[in-house]
């Protein structure tokens, strides 16, 4: 641990000049992007899950993440939200911030949710309650031990649940609800959290098509007023809500355009479909 | 029975048995009213437990370890002043010719009493934030809680000289003045007992009732599930874990002032477990629970052990046993599931009449 740490700070100090350099060089004050990611390597033991990955999203985007199995969709969301270490490579948020050295806690504070594949939500407490610990407020011990609801934080909980479908059920406890509901509720425990980055990962896996439709509809809206980036393998899915797609394919990006520009693009039918390139697949 | 009958005969429960705890000293032997004191001091350390396993899910097998240092260190002040100013006895045979250092601000009762809950703390501390911080957790965790049991008592034993060894610190005389074995002395810290217990019961209930509760409870049901949420889990274990230890050290305290001694026996592994098996068998995760688990287990100990000496062991494993397999909610999950049962059966009762008269 202590090796890659060293070697991961040597990376990021031998290659820091250059980028303020480049930066300043090109224009003078622009809004750098909100996920900058550049070369980013990560290896389990042997395996390179992320071989070489260059990725930039900005403030404000719907992006979708498709690509086969094992791609490194997932990683890549992993690093983002801190819990896997990028090996090599650099990994900046808001221009800055150097995402590669802080604590899944400490990311979350700084306005990334995640909301994993299968869904996870604290089983033992109440919709409600799930919804009121995800809340945005100070995540510190003391603030725990006096924390009273305010009535428009109470008015904030009800509109969140309100929007995921779920007004009906806050006292119902979370373990006991659909596997869709629980989706919806993960959704809105991001949404109570309110972050500038939203992290979906395959957020209609497993759910009905009336469920999906409903699901996209809520990250369509969603979307409005956040930035997301959704890994999805649901076509149907991608091309009702995507405005961007980036393809991945053995940890690295393969392309990236419109639903349109990807489906015709050779590379992706090649490796993606397997076959040649069918539209209307 | 109709349920709002079982739920009023809870509370009157409740109330009656808050009312016999008060009237206990009018009633009881000076024997058995110290017995009960001490099983409530018990109690103050079975919601400590109940705090960190019941909520956060932290198993701690190393409590009698908290108790001990919270009794030793009320202990060696009361050692102190029976000894009058001179060497404690047991210094003296094992050879120690001068009062090492560290006995000596012991001299003062305040600075015993505050060390009684700063030192459990800050070991406790300590331990959990090295090992929450390194994501260690579950049976790991209880295993190195085991592992600070033996080194205490293996200290404590091997230190002869410093301890007081296997036989602990006994013989004491006075505290604050009053004379400890005084039958009005013993009741006066009997409502001592009773009022830290219900303190500790009140305080802790408005925590866990509280969003510090549900976040404890939150660390219990997907530890890394609230670190993606922006809370740091570790600030929070080591907290709760600091917190149990406390309430583990003021019991000791309360119980040394009424047993007279303690040893490294009473803060060992078998101790250190038996104090798990009240919350368990009381019901985890309920702070009555841990209340009603402490006091019944303790008082069933009493009396089996009286009845059969040799039994009380098998008697308690057979009951842990049970629990266990049974009854996982304790006592008072028993209770709950009885109400539950009854509202059911008076529903489909209901259900059935408009069957009946459609």
């Amino acid at each position: 641990m202590a090796d890659i740490g060293r070697l991961k700070t040597a990376a990021v100090r031998a290659e820091e000049p250059d980028a303020a350099a480049v930066a300043s060089a090109i224009r003078p004050a622009p809004e750098p992007p909100l996920v900058f990611v550049e070369s980013l390597e990560v290896r389990f033991g042997g395996f390179r899950a992320l071989r070489g990955v260059d990725f930039t999203l900005r403030r404000g985007e719907l992006r979708f993440l498709i690509g086969p199995n094992g791609a490194g969709k997932t990683t890549l969301l992993d690093v983002l939200c801190g819990k896997t270490r990028p090996s090599a490579g650099r990994v900046r948020f808001k221009g800055a911030i150097d995402l590669a050295k802080l604590q899944e806690h400490e990311i979350a504070a700084l306005g990334i949710g995640r909301k994993f594949q299968s869904p996870s939500i604290f089983a033992e407490l109440t919709v409600w309650e799930n919804i009121e610990i995800a809340l945005k407020q100070p995540r510190g011990v003391r603030h725990a031990l006096s924390a009273r609801l305010s009535a428009e934080q109470r008015d904030r909980i009800a509109r969140i649940l309100e929007r995921v479908g779920l007004a009906d059920k806050p006292r119902v406890r979370g373990g006991t609800l659909s596997h869709g509901e629980k989706q919806w509720l993960e959704i809105g425990m991001l949404l109570a959290q309110d972050p500038e980055l939203l992290l979906l990962d395959e957020p209609v896996a497993g759910m009905t098509d009336a469920e999906t439709e409903r699901t996209a509809e809520l990250l369509r809206d969603i979307a409005t007023d956040h930035t997301v980036l959704v890994v999805e393998h649901d076509m149907a899915f991608v091309r009702a809500c995507a405005q961007t797609v980036t393809v991945m394919h053995e940890g690295a990006v393969l392309c990236e355009g419109s639903v349109a520009d990807v489906q015709n693009d050779e590379r992706v039918a090649e490796v993606y479909l397997g076959r040649r390139a069918d539209p209307h697949a | 029975m109709k349920e709002g009958a079982l739920a009023r005969a809870g509370v009157a429960l409740t109330a009656l048995v808050a009312a016999a705890l008060l009237l206990a000293p009018f009633g009881l032997s000076d024997f058995r009213l110290s017995l009960l004191g001490k099983f409530l001091a018990f109690a103050v350390l079975a919601i400590g437990i109940d705090l960190i396993w019941g909520y956060a899910g932290i198993l701690s097998l190393g409590h009698g370890v908290f108790f001990g240092l919270g009794a030793y260190a009320v202990a060696m002040h009361l050692k102190l002043v029976a000894s009058g100013g001179r060497l404690p006895d047991f210094m003296s045979w094992s050879g120690v010719e001068s009062l090492p250092w560290f006995w000596r601000p012991f001299a003062s009762p305040w600075f015993a009493l505050a060390a009684a809950v700063a030192v459990p703390v800050l070991i406790a501390v300590s331990l959990g934030y090295l090992t929450f911080r390194n994501r260690i957790r579950g049976a790991f965790f209880s295993i190195l809680t085991q592992a600070l049991v033996i080194v205490t008592v293996t200290l404590f034993i091997g230190q002869q000289g410093y301890t007081g060894g296997t036989n602990g610190l006994t013989n004491f005389s006075t505290f604050l003045g009053f004379p400890l074995y005084d039958p009005n002395v013993k009741i006066a810290l009997y409502y001592v007992s009773l009022f830290v217990l219900g303190a500790t019961y009140f305080l802790c209930r408005r925590m866990v009732r509280g969003r510090f509760g549900r976040i404890l409870i939150a660390v219990r049901d997907g530890e890394n599930r609230l670190r993606f949420l922006g809370y740091d889990p570790v600030r929070y274990k080591v907290f709760a874990f600091g917190l149990s230890a406390a309430l583990a050290g003021v019991a000791g305290a309360l119980f040394v002032l009424q047993e007279g001694i303690i040893s490294p026996a009473q803060m060992n592994i078998v101790p250190s477990i038996e104090m798990v098996l009240w919350v368990a068998i009381g019901g985890r995760g309920t702070l009555s629970g841990a209340v009603i688990g402490a006091l019944a287990t303790n008082a069933a100990k009493t009396a089996f052990s009286e009845l059969y000496p040799d039994g009380w062991l098998f008697f308690l494993g057979g009951l842990f046993v049970v629990v266990v397999l049974l009854l996982p909610g304790g006592l008072v999950g028993l209770w709950q599931t009885l109400i539950r049962t009854i509202r059911r059966r008076n529903e489909r009762r209901v259900s059935d009449g408009r069957y009946r008269t459609a």
